[in-house]
């Protein structure tokens, strides 16, 4: 069974049906999803959730929808892993990544997307869709596809042409919009008034954001049920941020952890940081601005949840902070040749926030720190097209490489 | 001389159920807002706060473009243009 008793909105708190609804109609406000918290935290145990299956459906009594596990890709359930190399140059002696570059279409789009899928089966809609700025359109392709549905991915036409082909392979229809996310969005916001399909960021909204609170349970129960002293992830629209915030805290509530609950540390690139500029200026109202980021997953200049954003990082003693655009393939780069792991551009924000942190000396060098990498590199390879290769150009024979090759050695020593 | 306003689904039982209502036209935003809060009272503490300011959560286009990327409420607005009322929600 599921707990979920309904939607509620954040703003003004009414209370609406489950459906595929996502706007308060009396102030507008976002509706979020509610459970019968008191029957589900008396419920729940450790040990029932460790019998579950090795997905993030795991963790159904948290989410929104019963395990249907014919949308289930085996989504979620990613690695954590100790950083001890990219540690050791930031300083930070317990650091630890949450893989979610690894999931089936590569990035945390999955996890959201699961929860979407399996709601849009229940509203019995004749087809997914959403706007996204790449990873998201991936995800919801490759759903649809194992669920039987059509699907329709609203994106910038200028995305990342592997963003683009990830959706189209599972056949997608793309729709290519001519102008930014923001505007994409505008269009699919219409779209999902038109037509009846599950639009999985807008009216599937309440139940798919509901999907990223499984990052801070996994990270809870990957540590041996504890909360890490504080966790960095990108910011965009702030719907991951703060869910994994309120993921963290109801872990607490159902008694599954103990106090206290991670510092929020949220990352922007500088060509798209509304949220991080508001948090900056002591404010928790969002100025939007024209996005101009080459971390185009973060690329959204008017963030619905960059309010609810700034409350948890305040409420935490946490923080939202950007880097410089130089800095963020300089972060993809850094997590690579210090740990192995090719993130995404967002990423490479959030490993660049977190170097910018830890050389100020703004955190606690034997914190449990956790940085959320949510997408993979090899979507947004061209912005490393510059980095510094170690290459040797030879002849196919081994006199011709070793004259190539002890050189350079002896240059590098 | 006219203007399209374009309603959202859930302001429309504000509005008889309505999706588009064409108004004469005013000079800017604010004033094509104020002839249709005039033809439909019930909508306007839907739109606006106390303060007179548009609800943060709502989004308002003039044509393509966010008006807050324009003038605001100030906005010109001329014969012919489609001003569009959307929930704000955004999430790549």
């Amino acid at each position: 069974m599921s707990w979920l008793r309904g939607l509620r909105c954040r703003e003004c708190h009414a209370t609406y049906p489950i459906d595929a609804l996502f706007v308060c109609e009396e102030c507008f406000g976002p509706l979020e999803a509610y459970y019968d918290e008191t029957a589900r935290n008396a419920h729940v145990t450790r040990e029932n959730i460790a019998n579950g299956p090795r997905t993030l459906w795991r963790y159904h009594d948290f989410l929104p929808s019963e395990y249907t596990p014919r949308v289930d890709l085996n989504d979620g359930w990613t690695p954590l892993l100790r950083a001890h190399n990219l540690g050791r140059e930031l300083g930070l002696n317990n650091l630890y990544l949450k893989n979610d570059t690894v999931n089936p279409t590569f990035s945390f789009k999955d996890r959201v997307v699961s929860v979407a899928a399996a709601k849009a089966l229940e509203f019995d809609l004749p087809a997914l869709a959403c706007a996204s700025t790449g990873n998201l359109a991936g995800a919801v392709a490759a759903h649809a596809a194992r669920a039987g549905l059509p699907s329709y991915v609203f994106i910038p036409a200028d995305l990342e042409s592997a963003k683009i082909t990830s959706a189209a392979i599972y056949g997608a229809t793309i729709v290519a919009v001519q102008g930014d996310y923001d505007q994409a969005n505008r269009l699919a916001t219409e779209a999902a008034e038109t037509y009846g399909w599950g639009f999985v960021n807008i009216n599937l909204r309440p139940y798919y954001a509901e999907g990223s609170k499984t990052l801070a349970y996994e990270v809870a129960e990957q540590l041996g049920w504890r909360a890490p002293d504080a966790v960095i992830a990108p910011v965009a629209s702030g719907a991951l941020y703060t869910k994994i915030n309120r993921g963290f805290e109801e872990l607490y509530e159902a008694k599954l952890i103990a106090g206290p609950l991670p510092k929020m540390l949220g990352a922007q690139a500088a060509g798209c940081a509304p949220v991080a500029h508001a948090f900056g200026r002591g404010t928790r109202e969002i100025t939007p601005v024209k996005a101009r980021s080459i971390a185009k997953s973060l690329a959204i200049g008017n963030p619905a949840d960059g309010r609810y954003a700034i409350d948890a990082a305040r409420k935490s003693d946490g923080g939202v902070f950007s880097i410089p655009e130089s800095a963020v393939a300089e972060g993809m780069a850094l997590l690579a040749r210090t740990e192995g792991i090719f993130g995404e551009t967002a990423v490479g924000v959030t490993i660049s926030v977190l170097k910018k942190l830890a050389d100020a000396r703004a955190l606690d060098p034997d914190a449990t720190i956790v940085a959320y990498l949510t997408g993979n590199g090899l979507k947004t390879s061209q912005v490393i097209d510059n980095v510094a290769q170690k290459r040797i150009d030879t002849e196919p024979n081994l006199e011709a490489f070793q004259e190539q090759f002890e050189p350079k050695v002896f240059a590098v020593a | 001389m006219s203007t399209k306003i374009k309603i959202p689904t859930p302001l429309r039982r504000h509005t008889n159920g309505l999706s588009t209502i064409e108004i004469s036209a005013s000079e800017n935003v604010r004033g094509t807002l104020h002839t249709l809060t005039a033809q439909y009272p019930t909508i306007s503490e839907r739109l606006f706060d106390g303060q007179g300011q548009v609800k943060t959560h709502i989004n308002i286009f003039l044509n393509n473009e966010d008006i807050r990327f324009l003038n605001g409420l100030e906005t010109n607005v001329k014969d012919g243009d489609t001003v569009v009322l959307l929930p704000a929600l955004a999430g790549g």
